[in-house]
């Protein structure tokens, strides 16, 4: 039976878009079949992070709008063989699909995948409730922010007044270092507020910029530690027990020995 | 002082019940005086009138109406005593019954504390106008928990809190953690102050018109 994950986050700009990517890429790794749709209708997004912007005929609001049949509009990505994109419209906005639509179409990708991945729009109107409408779970993508945090808190009771079950929590772009120095808050405080599990934790990484520009997703770079994260977080959605390991960073020798001196990691 | 008007949490909405002895003008003044007020707290919900023994005509009862409308207040019904009051709300469209005292007496015997065990997220709204409240959660900063009474949390407070909302100065706000952005107890209003320590059990209540904050240690000395 497939499992339709919506992935959402309140704030614009925390990662819901490379997390969709990386996570459908890694879980087709797994040997899922799995089909990424991006429901972020006039300003899609989900195409140019996969690379697959010039494969694109026919749109979300085409299959909605009977212009082509569901598979027509499905593209094959360039790597894995069993990752496919739906997606969204450019020209139009989120009026051009209503909830009950998104369920039918959820519906009906459910027959033929193992996984489909929502990436949904920033915000809480109606793009946010298209998204997350037909979801079985939702994954909340955060970063170390109060802004951020704020706003996933915001969607975690909107999730509980839509009945879905309680979301699970992607924290990204996390600075070990300023945590350590007591400038960013820390996994601990954001649980604390949030008080929702927690599926993976996602270092800052410049590599991820790099990497969009060009259409390539991190966890297909074996050297990545980044991609390495975002596969333990598709293992953990897969139902494997993967521990959740604290995130190091490459600390200088004179912070480590000051560290072991106070007694410290 | 005599009260000129008293505003009530009751089942699903408020219960205002109207001096009827006063004269009407300070009744009047009174009612616009208490919604002004209490305007954010009561929009949208629904009023019962409690009129008493009073009789007013229908140009008092039309003015009556365009206040309510004012706030955005749904009319449940007018109770009065007098025919002709009722006969005059009907006029108007509005639902007038006879004056129930057992209800009346029903309402503010009845105050139980209920336990909510849930945390309140920032943009989510709880009020409770039926008396005092235990919430077993937190409140979440951007979330607002509005009681009519007194206030316990078992849990962190980051939100806003407001206990006595309807004009009981007496209430108190406990909790765990009481980081509130911030505290209202009736009408008075205190933020906290921008310092983060660490946290103990703290206990709000109003002195000297102000919202005074004690450590729970302190509190029960």
């Amino acid at each position: 039976m497939a499992k339709v994950i919506t992935i959402t986050s309140g704030k614009g700009g925390v990662g819901k878009t490379t997390s969709t990517a990386n996570l459908g890429t890694a879980l087709a790794g797994l040997g899922n079949k799995v089909v990424v749709v991006d429901a972020d209708i006039g300003l899609r997004n989900l195409d140019v992070v996969l690379g697959l912007e010039n494969r694109i005929v026919y749109d979300l609001v085409d299959v909605i709008e009977g212009n082509c049949r569901l598979r027509q509009a499905l593209i094959k990505d360039k790597h894995e063989a069993e990752l496919y994109l739906l997606p969204a419209a450019q020209t139009r906005d989120k009026d051009a699909v209503t909830q009950e639509e998104m369920i039918d179409l959820v519906n009906q990708l459910r027959e033929e995948f193992d996984f489909v991945l929502i990436d949904s729009p920033a915000g809480i109107e109606s793009g946010f409730k298209n998204a997350i409408v037909g979801a079985d779970e939702i994954i909340i993508v955060t970063t170390p922010e109060v802004s951020a945090v704020r706003d996933a808190d915001r969607i975690i009771g909107l999730c509980e007044a839509y009945e879905k079950p309680q979301p699970r929590l992607i924290l990204n772009r996390l600075r070990p270092k300023m945590v350590r120095n007591g400038d960013m808050m820390s996994v601990e405080d954001v649980l604390q507020i949030l008080a929702i599990e927690l599926i993976g934790i996602i270092p800052e990484d410049e590599d991820v910029i790099t990497a969009t520009n060009k259409g390539e997703v991190l966890v297909l770079d074996k050297k990545s530690r980044t991609g390495k994260c975002y596969i333990d977080v598709a293992r953990r959605i897969n139902g494997e027990a993967v521990p959740i390991e604290p995130i190091e960073d490459n600390a200088s020798l004179i912070e480590r020995l000051s560290n072991m001196f106070r007694g410290g990691r | 002082m005599v009260e000129h008007v008293a505003i009530k949490g009751a089942r699903g909405g408020l219960r205002v019940v109207v001096n009827d002895i006063c004269s009407w003008d300070d009744a009047f003044a009174a009612i616009q005086h208490q919604l002004a007020q209490g305007a954010n707290l009561f929009q949208g919900m629904s009023v019962s009138f409690d009129m008493g023994a009073r009789v007013i005509d229908s140009k008092e009862m039309q003015s009556l109406y365009t206040v309510l409308q004012t706030y955005q207040l749904t009319t449940a019904d007018i109770q009065a005593d007098s025919n002709t009051v009722r006969q005059f709300a009907r006029e108007i469209g509005l639902v007038a019954k006879p004056r129930s005292t057992t209800q009346a007496l029903r309402i503010e015997s009845a105050t139980p504390a209920p336990i909510l065990i849930k945390n309140l997220r920032s943009g989510q709204v709880h009020k409770h106008l039926h008396g005092d409240l235990t919430l077993l959660g937190d409140v979440n900063a951007g979330a607002e928990l509005i009681v009519s009474g007194s206030l316990v949390v078992f849990g962190r407070v980051r939100g806003l809190v407001h206990a006595g909302a309807l004009g009981d100065r007496s209430a108190i706000i406990c909790a765990i953690e009481l980081a509130a952005t911030q505290i209202r107890i009736a009408d008075v209003r205190a933020r906290a102050p921008e310092q983060d320590g660490n946290r103990h059990p703290e206990i709000a209540c109003i002195e000297d018109d102000q919202i005074i904050v004690h450590s729970w240690e302190e509190y029960r000395r």
